[in-house]
Formats: structure tokens, sequence, C-alpha cells
């Protein structure tokens, strides 16, 4: 019994981490809440993301592996900016 | 224009290629305690698996069971770190680099990326066990599939560590900090 509690223990413990995890990757990934919501599947909004953060509701799994791979590979700043600066000649094309 | 040993020890040199880059992205972001902790705790876990590589070899399927253990070894340090200078916050050492902890997007990817390999062991141990049990007549995945992705994941995984070392190489100074919040 002891055994079982002290396992659920380390298992909050990761949950608890990861929630604690996605707000530190979303603000180095540069992304807003709502911005990070549109790019999961499905897509969520940003109160979602913001109880994931905080911890009120548990991230399901398969999300917080969606997170992981939208931060990790999200581009650079500078690619970022010189993705941006080139929109709008693709649009005038 | 390659021959079979040929891709047979560009992928042996690759898999053990691990350790000498962890080694070096431990020197170049020496100065950051964060990244110093992550990467020796990673550092450890590859000399773990490069020293039982040869061993499970020899265990059949149960290798790739093997392989979801230390995907496992992986996941769990790199996310619950934290966790783990909780329970030496007594030392100095630690405290200070629980004082400076930090878990940024190429954690993240790591992460992802330790996932992703967890994923394709444990497809592999499925069919590798339906083989043995003549459930299957062949391993497709495993033939096709396995030793691919598997490469890839582990240039990813390079190349996040490339570039977490390479971000903190000057200073002990990050963006955002956890331990701030809590």
């Amino acid at each position: 019994m002891k055994l079982k509690l002290r396992q659920l223990g380390l298992f909050n413990g990761l949950w608890g981490e990861a929630a604690k995890s996605i707000r530190s990757m979303r603000k180095d990934a540069r992304l807003t809440q709502s911005q990070l919501g549109q790019k999961l599947i499905p897509a969520v909004d940003q109160a979602t993301i913001s109880n994931w953060e905080t911890g009120k509701t548990p991230v399901p799994l398969t999300s917080y592996f969606l997170i992981c791979f939208v931060c990790g590979f999200s581009p650079e700043e500078k690619t970022k900016q010189l993705i941006d600066s080139q929109q709008p000649e693709n649009k005038r094309n | 224009m390659f021959s079979y040993e040929d891709l047979e020890s560009l992928f042996r040199s690759l898999t053990f290629l691990s350790i000498p880059l962890i080694i070096s992205a431990l020197f170049i972001s020496w100065k950051n305690l964060n990244c110093r902790y992550l990467f020796s705790l990673l550092l450890l876990i590859e000399i773990l698996d490069s020293s039982m590589y040869d061993a499970s070899l020899t265990w059949g399927h149960y290798y790739y069971l093997w392989g979801m253990f230390v995907c496992l070894t992986f996941i769990i340090p790199t996310l619950a770190r934290r966790l783990l200078l909780k329970k030496v916050y007594h030392i100095d050492f630690f405290k200070r680099i629980y004082s400076s902890y930090h878990f940024g997007r190429y954690e993240g990817g790591l992460l992802f990326i330790f996932f992703s390999s967890f994923i394709l062991h444990s497809i592999s141990f499925l069919e590798a066990s339906l083989y043995v049990a003549y459930i299957v007549d062949s391993m497709l995945f495993i033939e096709a599939a396995f030793s691919p992705v598997q490469l890839f994941l582990h240039i990813t995984a390079m190349y996040f560590i490339i570039s977490l070392s390479l971000q903190h190489r000057y200073s002990d100074a990050h963006h955002f900090s956890t331990s701030k919040m809590y």
C-alpha cells in the first residue's frame, strides 16, 4: 500500500513537472498560449493551455508529446523574422 | 557506391558518436550549471546504454524491451531533474543548480525524440514478439523502418544537444526560469 502511494506521488510529481515545463518551453519558443494551442492536433484554445500550465487540468500525454514537438522544432528567432519579412512579398506575387 | 559493410560501419560509428558529442557539449556549456547538470545525466545514461549494447544484442527480441527501458531512463531525468535536485537540495552545488534551473525548447525537443524512440521500440518489440510466437511470418516494420527512423532520431537528438550547448555557451543567463515561479 505504501509503495503504491509512493509510486502515485512520483507519477503526480512527473505530471506536475510536465505542466511546469510547458510554460517555459512555450516562452523559450516565443509562442503565446493561443499560438501554441492552434498548432496542436486537435487545436485547443488559450484557456486550455493556461489550465495545463497551471496544473488545473492534467495535460494529456499525446498533447504534451505534440507540445514538445512544436516547441522543440519551432524556428529560431532570426528565421522567424526572415519568414515574416518575406510574407508581404509572397502575398503581392 | 556504398557497400553493406560501409553502411553498417557508418551506422555503428553514429551509434557511438553520442558519447563524444555529449562530452563536447558538456565542455562547451560548462559555465551554465543547468546544462552541466543535464549533460552529466545524459552522459551517465549514454555510457550505461553503450556498455550494455553488445550484451543486449544477444537477448533476441528482448533487445527492444531493453531499448524501451533505456528510453524511459532518458525521459525521466530530462523531465524530472528538478525533482532529483530537491532530494539533494542541502548540498550547496545542487542548490545553485536548482536556483538556475531552466527547461527550454531544446529540452522539449529532446523529450520528443526520446518519446518517439520509445514508441518505435514498443512497436518493434510487439512485432518481434508476434514473430517469435509464429503469429506473423515476417518483421516488416523492423526490417524496413526501424533502422532508418532510429538513425534519424539519433541525428536529431545530436542536433538538439549541440544547439542547447551553443545557446548556453557563454553565461548562466536564461530567458525564463521555472524555479522563480515555484
